[in-house]
């Protein structure tokens, strides 16, 4: 897939999904796509809404999801703007537990404080709900002397972060536990999970959003009154045209890997 | 006539400078000018203020260093030092040297005002007189503008060849006022402006100016409470950053806590602070004397209620927590757990900006981190007065001690020096009067065919907002079902786009539409022509979502037709409160209260049919009345269906009597028991919400057998659902 190529895929699925998708942000500059005023920057391992809270105000996006989850696609070409030479491609996921609609969630006047705390809002609800019954009898002091003291203290404004990135740097390939292109999941600290090939930029959103948007996912692609298979299977297929080139490595003779649909 | 501010209580005792400054006002009564009692932040490295500041169109600007000392307490006098009461201090000539160095450089730095004004310093003896002096000191002081017993003030006194023109006058009272780091341009601007762009930029370079309300404001510091009232747009922000600016350049080591409620004022009001504070110092402010604190705070960010449990050692409750005590305000289970806790005063000032958000616990939790006097300043929106039946008293925030004595109270003369307890902001600079009024008659829903949702009770309520009542009262009272006329003159709505802007635009539009769709696209291409027929900044359009809970489906389809135009924007804020609006180049896509705080020439309001929301009415007329007071100038409302055609004919009727409200006054037992009716709204929605799903989810025999068996209720259902359906597409 060559870098131009690359750029429409990005462009033709934003606009796909732009009724959930926005704050473009992504640039293609010279034989690199990435974002205006992209800083390198290695993540770390586990992540917390104050480093994603530093993205978002830096703008250190290619664009957002309209519950403010990031997306990060990055691919650096070589010279000749067709073979890829790295790539890193994350979603970090800091949506609201319930649907991406959910009005009552969005009311951003109820929610603001707690926007501020936590976003684990569906917890604290089921907790309620679970307590409703004595808490009239409870006085303030009681229910704070019956949290363990770990539940009660800090961490409250900085939640954990969900999220998946892959990454693709041919000259770092170790042996099967460090494939070529390997997939991290957020806090599975040492885990390379190996891919075929880099997903393109329309591979990397749909996949993403299958997985962590199916309501949306559903609604677009799929068809419920036929069990929710896919609304129109040939055109879903040639999303995979173009495609990267398939990576080699011994990891995926003797471990499972994820396979990149290629056509 | 000389407007004279003391910044300081000092000036009680102060005979000296007293005893001057009445001397001043009886040899020139007719001197029309500014004039400061300690200059809130001219001095010299040593923290020493001169105590008379004057600056008139006429005369170049003086600065008056008044000592109350008798000649028995001066030993030596010497070109560098003074040996007063056996002590060698500074001499207070090479002090005064030093404010006219200072002020002078402020001066220069104005292009217009460059080699204008020399500024020059002034020795006050007023206790000892010119021939005693000289025989105790010969000749020390010779060449020297000094005022002595004798009361002689024409040495302060040096004529201006040509006085200042209005705009040069302008200038000197920005400087002096300190409020000339907000004045964007440099140079004059062109008064009068046909496209949107130039009339902005216009008023962008308009010269930052405080009125007298505002410099008591900003440059007086309490030696106590004090509460300062104003509408939105009334620069209550920017004077309590100012406020603590000075504070922090007069007492370095004092601490000094400026706490808020809204998230993305955080950098905003770091921004003025810094830019307040470095106008006058080549340093940045002391963080960690100058806090500036989210009430709550968190790891992320430090604020008030995180910081102070980090101080005590006590576990802070976990948000979850918190709102489980208290649903409605879970930071009040906060506050409530730190008046639990033993509390002791770290603060010398405290200052509190959106004072209406917080309730009465918050303020007595400052009350006890603040030492003695309790310097505590807050800002109070008059906002919270439209919709609340009455504003809460200091005693009532602050609550009685053990005897149930207040524990502060407002009450009595003023300050020594004659500093306000409470101030009030008449003046709203930034809405336009047409905008100003539409806001507060759409907020308290005077035009509305279902008529007032709140109301202003009482004469002196109007009076606090500016308004002046013409007809309608019984005595000091308005009467149910009276007609009531109530003006705003203009001189309250200073904004100058009326006269800046020459053009064919309106001040306020107002749209309807069949879909949404269409709806959208109106916006887009009217924010395509601001940009580029109008030549207006992105920045200085906002568009918000009226129906905060719909902005998720609202914004982005939004958001991409100005991307097919090729305009850049920007949804700010959806992961973190923080996050910078109005970024230059980007047009912002906002929801209302993302979009308090702050402000914009260009406002869009958009899916304002929800003003007539069954559920939400009360709420959607407090959100419109946020959305319109954002507008610095122009106001463009739409809508869709039978809703917006409601409220564009209620619009209608608000802008075809300006600059008069006219209405009948409502039954303010019906009003006060709108807030059951919003609740009982809310149980019948989600009680038909209930039953229909019932319904949708029943088995279809089941319904047919129904309608066999019990026609009539059958039959009765489906008329109410056919009417229904009828009124929703009128």
């Amino acid at each position: 897939m060559k870098i131009n190529e690359a750029m429409s895929s990005l462009i033709a699925t934003f606009h796909d999904w732009d009724h959930i998708l926005v704050n473009p942000n992504f640039v293609r500059k010279e034989y690199t796509i990435s974002w205006e005023t992209f800083v390198h920057q290695r993540h770390p391992d586990i992540i917390y809404r104050d480093y994603i809270s530093e993205l978002e105000n830096s703008r250190q996006y290619s664009f957002q999801v309209i519950d403010g989850s990031i997306f990060q696609l990055y691919y650096d070409y070589q010279k000749d703007g067709t073979n890829l030479r790295g790539a890193s491609l994350a979603f970090f996921n800091i949506g609201e537990l319930k649907g991406i609609f959910d009005e009552s969630l969005n009311d951003d006047e109820q929610s603001e404080n707690s926007k501020f705390i936590t976003k684990n809002i569906g917890d604290a609800e089921e907790l309620e709900l679970r307590l409703t019954g004595n808490l009239a009898s409870l006085s303030f002091d009681s229910i704070f002397s019956d949290m363990p003291l770990d539940n009660n203290i800090t961490n409250f404004d900085n939640s954990l972060v969900p999220w998946l990135r892959i990454d693709y740097a041919p000259n770092e390939q170790m042996g099967p536990l460090h494939h070529s292109c390997h997939m991290h999941i957020g806090l599975f600290y040492h885990a390379r999970i190996a891919l075929s090939c880099v997903p393109t930029p329309r591979q990397f959103i749909e996949f993403v959003i299958s997985l962590c948007y199916p309501d949306e996912y559903k609604e677009k692609r799929l068809d419920p009154s036929k069990n929710f298979e896919p609304l129109d299977l040939d055109s879903m297929k040639n999303y995979n045209i173009p495609c990267f080139q398939s990576t080699n490595g011994c990891a995926m003779e003797i471990l499972p890997y994820i396979r990149i649909p290629t056509r | 006539m000389l407007e004279f501010t003391v910044t300081l209580p000092t000036y009680d005792e102060d005979e000296a400078t007293k005893r001057v400054l009445s001397w001043i006002k009886e040899s020139f009564p007719n001197m029309e000018g500014v004039g400061f009692y300690m200059h809130p932040v001219l001095m010299t490295t040593s923290g020493v203020t001169p105590e008379i500041t004057i600056v008139t169109k006429t005369h170049h600007p003086v600065i008056v260093r008044c000592l109350a000392y008798q000649l028995d307490d001066l030993q030596k006098i010497e070109s560098d030092t003074w040996c007063i009461n056996h002590e060698e201090k500074d001499s207070p000539l090479l002090e005064g040297a030093d404010f006219v160095v200072n002020i002078r450089s402020k001066f220069d730095k104005d292009r217009i005002l460059r080699d204008r004004l020399k500024p020059f310093c002034v020795l006050a003896l007023p206790s000892i007189s010119q021939h005693d002096f000289n025989q105790k000191f010969p000749h020390s002081l010779d060449g020297q503008n000094v005022i002595w017993a004798d009361g002689v003030v024409t040495p302060i006194c040096k004529k201006l060849e040509q006085p200042l023109s209005e705009d040069e006058w302008r200038r000197v009272r920005s400087i002096v006022q300190g409020i000339n780091p907000l004045t964007k341009g440099i140079g004059q601007s062109p008064k009068v402006a046909t496209t949107l762009g130039e009339a902005i930029r216009s008023i962008d370079r308009d010269i930052a100016l405080l009125d007298e309300d505002q410099v008591n404001a900003a440059l007086s510091i309490a030696p106590g409470p004090q509460r300062i009232r104003g509408l939105a747009g009334t620069g209550k922000t920017v004077l309590l950053a100012m406020k603590a600016a000075n504070i922090h350049l007069r007492y370095p080591n004092k601490k000094i806590l400026f706490t808020f409620n809204t998230q993305s004022l955080y950098n905003q009001i770091q921004n003025m602070i810094t830019k307040f504070y470095r106008n006058y110092s080549d340093k940045d402010p002391d963080w960690e004397n100058l806090h500036i604190r989210h009430a709550w705070g968190g790891p992320r960010k430090p604020g008030v209620y995180y910081d102070t449990c980090t101080r005590l050692v006590v576990p802070p409750l976990r948000f979850e927590y918190a709102r489980m005590v208290n649903m409605d305000n879970p930071f009040l289970s906060c506050c409530r757990h730190l008046l639990s806790c033993n509390l002791q005063p770290i603060y010398d000032y405290i200052m509190i900006d959106e004072a209406q958000d917080f309730a009465p616990e918050f303020f007595q939790v400052l009350y006890k981190l603040s030492c003695p006097p309790h310097n505590i300043y807050w800002v109070y929106d008059e906002l919270q007065s439209l919709f609340a039946e009455k504003m809460p008293t200091p005693e009532e925030l602050f609550g009685h001690d053990s005897n149930g004595k207040p524990i502060i109270t407002l009450d009595g003369v003023a300050y020594p020096g004659g500093i306000e307890k409470d101030l009030v902001l008449h003046k709203s600079y930034r809405c336009p009067q047409d905008v100003l009024m539409l806001a507060h008659a759409i907020g308290l829903g005077m035009y509305s065919n279902e008529g007032c949702v709140q109301m202003l009770p009482s004469k002196a309520s109007w009076e606090g907002l500016g308004y002046v009542v013409e007809s309608g009262l019984d005595g000091d009272t308005f009467v149910k079902g009276r007609l009531v006329t109530i003006l705003r003159p203009a001189e309250n709505s200073p904004n100058p786009i009326t006269t800046r802007y020459q053009g064919k635009q309106k001040i306020i539009q107002a749209e309807i539409f069949e879909k949404r769709e269409d709806e959208l696209n109106w916006i887009a291409d009217s924010i395509y022509n601001d940009i580029t027929v109008e030549k207006v900044s992105p920045e200085n359009i906002v568009v918000i979502c009226l129906d905060g809970r719909k902005m998720r489906r609202y914004l982005p389809p939004l958001q991409q037709r100005l991307v097919e135009r090729g305009l850049p924007s920007s949804i700010p804020g959806l992961g973190d409160e923080s996050t910078a609006f109005a970024e230059p180049g980007r047009v912002t896509l906002s929801t209302v209260f993302r979009a308090k705080g702050n402000e914009s020439y260009i406002i869009y309001i958009f899916s304002f049919e929800a003003l007539y929301d069954y559920e939400e009415a009360l709420q959607n007329r407090n959100r419109a009345f946020t959305a319109i007071t954002r507008s610095k100038a122009w106001v463009r409302i739409s809508g869709i269906g039978k809703g917006m055609a409601t409220a564009k004919d209620e619009i209608d009727r608000i802008l075809a009597d300006q600059p008069r409200f006219r209405f009948v006054f409502p039954d303010m037992a019906a009003i006060r028991s709108l807030d059951a009716e919003t609740s009982r709204r809310k149980q019948a929605l989600w009680k038909a919400r209930e039953n229909i799903s019932g319904i949708v989810d029943l088995d279809p025999k089941a319904i047919e057998a129904l309608a066999a068996k019990e026609p009539r209720l059958f039959k009765k259902l489906l008329t109410l659902l056919e009417e229904a359906n009828k009124r929703e597409n009128k």
